[in-house]
């Protein structure tokens, strides 16, 4: 089903398109995780590297993942390879790899691809081999692979369950709910006990946890970019019938508008802002000359003799747009084009 | 779901919750909370991160006000809740017993046009909460931008929420005309002040500590006049993994080095200990200055940083006046390119003066403050807020500090402020003018009075000289001063200093000046502060991790980075860190990195022309374009195009895109040439399906953190 394709294997040039319908090994994919000792020692790191192909090869940091501040994408690599100590040993890379971090390595591996460590010693002491085992793998020569289920993905076992039970009176009781367990579907018993009566639901594992704590990097997620479908892309939005805009009604510039009616308006202000201005020198009000406004004088008022209320009484033509309210008699003295009541 | 309150049994709690990354949302919640109040509702308006989804069963109906931003994404303040949402271990009916609406706020001009209140609406039907009401978005295109939309989905979701809900027999709903009783409230501390009077709790220790501390609980109330004890706001929750991502940065960034470079060395002070010492009080303020006092405002996860350097980068005779401002801070911290820094800019005393003349405060306004919470018995304990979210006082905080420091008296009103000030005023001209300014059917006035010129709320004030307001309830006219975010431009070497102890960041910042109709020259708040900003000032700032991905940042991998105008800041910070890494180890060469520059003119706005020379920085190629230099227009977009060969090489030799800049139509002009690019110069061969392979290609690539966007 999926097109035959040349790549070309020349060494200035790696294809980077992928079919996702063969694992194809010529598209193999890689990610290093590199325990923290190994950044201070970069020679270790190059010599890794230079191993590797770079078009297909990410690094991340052993420890940022076991922290939670990289998020792997799903499903993409053939080969995850723990990399070595600066020491030669395991022993940070093996402190570093929780419980947690299996579940992320997993979910990043592909059906079918394999987790290694570099000196090859991957899941060979019981630690390891129980945490690969619970992630879903199995082992095979060198390391643990992640088996192709046409089902559900593999996903950790979670078996804490805290004692609390929350009371709450919010309707009839969840019986059941469906947890996926290593490709199989599972029904959990959720009714731990029931007040006669009163039906609740048992939130005892998943709300009786404080929203925010450090075990909820340990919990999966759904990945988001399932919910909205192409109909929802689609559909189109709701405007409520009043909301059209209407004739007549002026019409604001966008943000970033390129269409040219941002410059528009700001070149109508500006005339009218010039406008007022120009009208202010005739009345003497030039920077830094001091004037009385006395409004009995004929052609010191504009034409709704609101001009000292402030913008919110003025008329358009006013000389006086764009300054604060003042009393009439008030010295308006205009300094540095700055207003100084 | 039944409740007490004043000994009557009560079932009507309505939850407001937001997602807002700009206030947007927050005023929508606020607005949908003063009408479910109305409307006899026991109502709790919340940020989403503060609330835990099992919370939601407690209401009678939910409703949810969610911006969507950057490429699809959840604001920050929701998106802890709405990755909790996410987990699939959740039970399909957990919230069944949940009413709930949402209201996204978006801009249809992306093609993840509110994404994210979809998603939410979405995840939480799967979950077995119920529409009670058809979703509503808004558009920031829209004629009249989100109030287009909200006003009259507003309006139905009231009338539909008093059918759904009726009110018992006897009771209406409380008129438009009266205004709802104030929520957050000042008072005057009785006691004299004598050793640090704690009026904010246990911040007072917060602020002498610049390293990091872990948890910084809101301050239980000291209330001394005698209102109900023990009232406590939610604390602030911890984060465990911003101090595993210090600690980790800390041994990954060196700060010394042995190589000589050519980097101009400013004279430093050697009040470096400044930084490390404790940070509140009085530090050594000029007297005379009209500089906002340095006095620091207690934030958690917050450190000390001192202004070294202010030097514009602009000609004098530009129009746009571009400043590189250089801080120095203890080298306890670190940081990485792409990395942003939070200011929280500050009122300038003088204005503050203005504002407390024109509304009488005088007598009160240098007198210590505490926060109170309305009367317990009108909401429940614990959804009580005494104080507004984001509000961070200083110790001792008076009225006046809280108006240099916290509140926003410059911002521009919104509509509802009209509607708190028309009943503080007995002049029935200047009452009748601002509630028309209420008035949907005239929001044209309201828009050209307000947001066309930029009119802030001081000078709305000045306007209408008759309004007096109650100093009790600053809190809740003026909106918090939020912080603005600036990428670090600085990176590698350019960390070094030589004063012991210190390391330097530096940032690059457009001053936003500008004229309106208005005779005052209009200045953003932050510009303003910075462009003044003396010498030597001390200030308070957060870091906020940047997302440009830990690959980006090695030299081992080839990097095209597309940086126009102040993008280019977290260009400048990628390109000296991966050639610091040369320095250590000389058999390392930095992969190849090139440059795409744009700008408006080569000889105004050609950022660090001079640095990209630098042999050590190992910039393969620079490519610039500037937009008026010529006749038709040029942009980064049509240089990349023009470039395919070269940039198609570096993608097939497994290179990183990094594009930074202004969101909106950059960052998709410059996707879409990349996208160009690829097809053509990859052919059928690559992408047999055409774009439909590429756009598939991209998005793994995106998902790789191969192709990174940090647009603002």
């Amino acid at each position: 089903m999926a097109p035959s394709v040349t790549i070309d294997n020349d060494s200035d040039f790696t294809p980077i398109a992928s079919f996702p319908t063969k694992a194809s090994s010529y598209n193999a994919r890689t990610l290093l995780l590199a325990p923290p000792s190994i950044s201070s020692h970069e020679e270790s790191l190059r010599n890794v590297l230079a191993s590797h192909d770079r078009a297909v090869t990410d690094l991340q940091m052993l420890d940022r993942l076991s922290a939670g501040l990289v998020t792997l994408p799903d499903s993409t690599y053939d080969l995850i390879l723990i990399l070595t100590d600066a020491d030669g040993t395991r022993t940070e890379s093996a402190q570093l790899l929780g419980r947690d971090v299996f579940g992320r390595m997993v979910q990043a591996l592909k059906a079918g691809g394999k987790l290694e460590a570099q000196d090859g010693s991957f899941g060979q002491n019981a630690t390891e081999h129980r945490e690969s085992i619970l992630a879903g793998l199995v082992l095979e020569s060198g390391g643990m692979v992640k088996p192709d289920y046409s089902a559900s993905e593999a996903v950790p076992l979670r078996l804490r369950r805290k004692d609390k039970s929350v009371v709450s009176n919010a309707g009839p009781a969840v019986a059941t709910a469906t947890v996926s367990l290593n490709g199989k579907r599972k029904s959990v018993d959720m009714v731990t006990s029931k007040p006669a009566g009163v039906g609740f639901v048992d939130f005892s594992d998943d709300f009786g946890d404080p929203m925010i704590t450090g075990e909820d990097d340990d919990d999966e997620l759904i990945d988001e970019d399932t919910l909205l479908t192409e109909e929802d892309l689609n559909r189109p939005v709701n405007i409520p019938p009043e909301c059209a805009p209407r004739v007549g009604k002026r019409r604001r510039a966008c943000k970033d508008c390129t269409c040219g009616l941002a410059e528009k308006i700001a070149a109508e202000d500006e005339t009218t802002r010039a406008n007022a201005d120009a009208q202010l020198q005739t009345l003497k009000l030039g920077a830094d000359d001091l004037a009385e406004v006395d409004f009995t004088v004929q052609g010191k008022v504009g034409s709704c003799g609101n001009c000292s209320l402030g913008d919110a009484f003025r008329c358009d033509g006013c000389p006086y747009i764009g300054m604060p309210a003042f009393k009439p008699g008030e010295e308006v003295r205009l300094l540095n084009n700055d207003v100084q009541l | 779901m039944a409740v007490d309150v004043q000994g009557q049994r009560h079932n009507r709690k309505a939850l407001i919750l937001y997602g807002s990354e700009t206030g947007n949302s927050q005023d929508v919640a606020e607005e949908l909370g003063r009408m479910a109040e109305r409307l006899h509702f026991i109502t709790r308006v919340s940020e989403m991160d503060l609330v835990e989804i099992n919370a939601l069963l407690d209401y009678t109906v939910v409703l949810f006000a969610v911006s969507t931003t950057g490429q699809g994404e959840f604001p920050q303040n929701a998106k802890k809740f709405w990755k909790s949402l996410l987990r699939k271990r959740l039970p399909p009916d957990c919230l069944s017993h949940v009413a709930f609406t949402t209201f996204g706020l978006g801009d249809s001009s992306y093609p993840q046009f509110n994404f994210a209140a979809r998603k939410l609406h979405k995840r939480l039907e799967q979950l077995g909460a119920k529409e009670v009401y058809p979703r509503g978005e808004a558009d920031e295109q829209h004629d009249q931008g989100i109030d287009g939309t909200f006003l009259s989905w507003s309006a139905d979701i009231r009338k539909h929420l008093l059918s759904l809900y009726p009110l018992p027999d006897g009771v209406t709903p409380i008129p438009q005309e009266v205004l709802l009783p104030p929520k957050l409230i000042l008072a005057l501390q009785e006691k004299v002040p004598g050793p640090p009077q704690v009026s904010t709790g246990s911040q007072i220790h917060q602020a002498n500590q610049i390293h990091h501390p872990a948890v910084s609980p809101q301050p239980a109330i000291n209330d001394s006049s005698g209102q109900s004890p023990g009232v406590q706001s939610k604390p602030e929750t911890p984060e465990p993994s911003k101090q595993a991502a210090n600690q980790i940065k800390m041994e990954r960034t060196p700060s010394r080095s042995i190589y000589d470079f050519p980097i101009p060395v400013e004279e430093e002070p050697v009040i470096c200990n400044q930084l490390r010492e404790k940070f509140d009080g009085e530090p050594h303020d000029d007297p005379d200055s009209t500089f906002p006092p340095s006095k620091a405002i207690v934030l958690s996860n917050s450190f000390n940083v001192l202004m070294l350097e202010n030097k514009r980068m602009t000609p004098e005779n530009h129009w746009q006046d571009v400043r590189q401002l250089t801080f120095g801070l203890s080298d306890e911290e670190a940081y990485d390119p792409g990395d942003v820094i939070n200011i929280m800019p500050k009122n300038f005393p003088e204005d503050v003066q203005t504002l407390i003349d024109l509304m009488d405060w005088n007598k009160v306004a240098d007198i210590p403050v505490t926060f109170v919470a309305s009367p317990p018995d009108f909401y429940l304990a614990d959804n009580l807020l005494s104080k507004a979210p984001g509000l961070f006082p200083t110790p001792n905080s008076t009225l006046r500090d809280l108006l240099i420091h916290n509140l926003d008296i410059t911002a521009i009103p919104k509509r509802y402020f009209f509607e708190l000030i028309a009943h503080n005023t007995d002049d029935p001209m200047h009452k009748e003018r601002l509630l028309e300014f209420t008035n949907p059917a005239l929001s044209d006035e309201f828009y050209d009075y307000t947001s066309r010129p930029r009119r802030g709320i001081l000078e709305v004030l000045q306007d209408f000289p008759s309004v007096k307001l109650p100093w009790q309830q600053a809190t809740q006219f003026f909106p918090v001063i939020r912080p603005r975010k600036f990428s670090i431009s600085s990176g590698g070497t350019l960390k070094t200093s030589s004063t012991p102890g210190m390391i330097k960041f530096q940032l690059l910042v457009a001053i936003v000046k500008y004229k309106t109709v208005l005779k005052k020259v209009r200045q953003g708040l932050c510009s303003r502060y910075l462009a003044a900003m003396p010498k030597n000032t001390p200030l308070k700032v957060t870091l906020t991790d940047g997302s440009l991905g830990f690959e980006a940042t090695k030299a081992y991998k080839p990097l095209i980075l597309i940086g126009p105008g102040t993008g280019v800041a977290p260009c400048r910070a990628l390109i000296w860190e991966r050639a610091s890494e040369a320095l250590f180890d000389t058999k390392i060469a930095t992969e190849e990195t090139i440059l795409f520059y744009g700008g408006r003119n080569k000889r105004a706005d050609y950022f660090y022309a001079h640095e990209w020379k630098f042999h050590h920085l190992a910039l393969t190629h620079v490519f610039t374009a500037f937009s008026r230099d010529q006749k038709e227009k040029i942009y980064v977009q049509d240089i990349i195009r023009r470039e395919k060969k070269e940039v198609w090489r570096m993608i097939a030799k497994g290179g990183i895109i990094v594009v930074c800049g202004s969101s909106g139509k950059m960052p998709k002009a410059v996707r879409e040439a990349i996208l160009w690019v690829m097809l053509e110069e990859g052919g059928v061969e690559k992408f047999p399906k055409g774009r439909e392979d590429v756009e598939a290609e991209l998005k793994k690539m995106e998902k790789r953190k191969h192709y990174v966007q940090e647009t603002w």
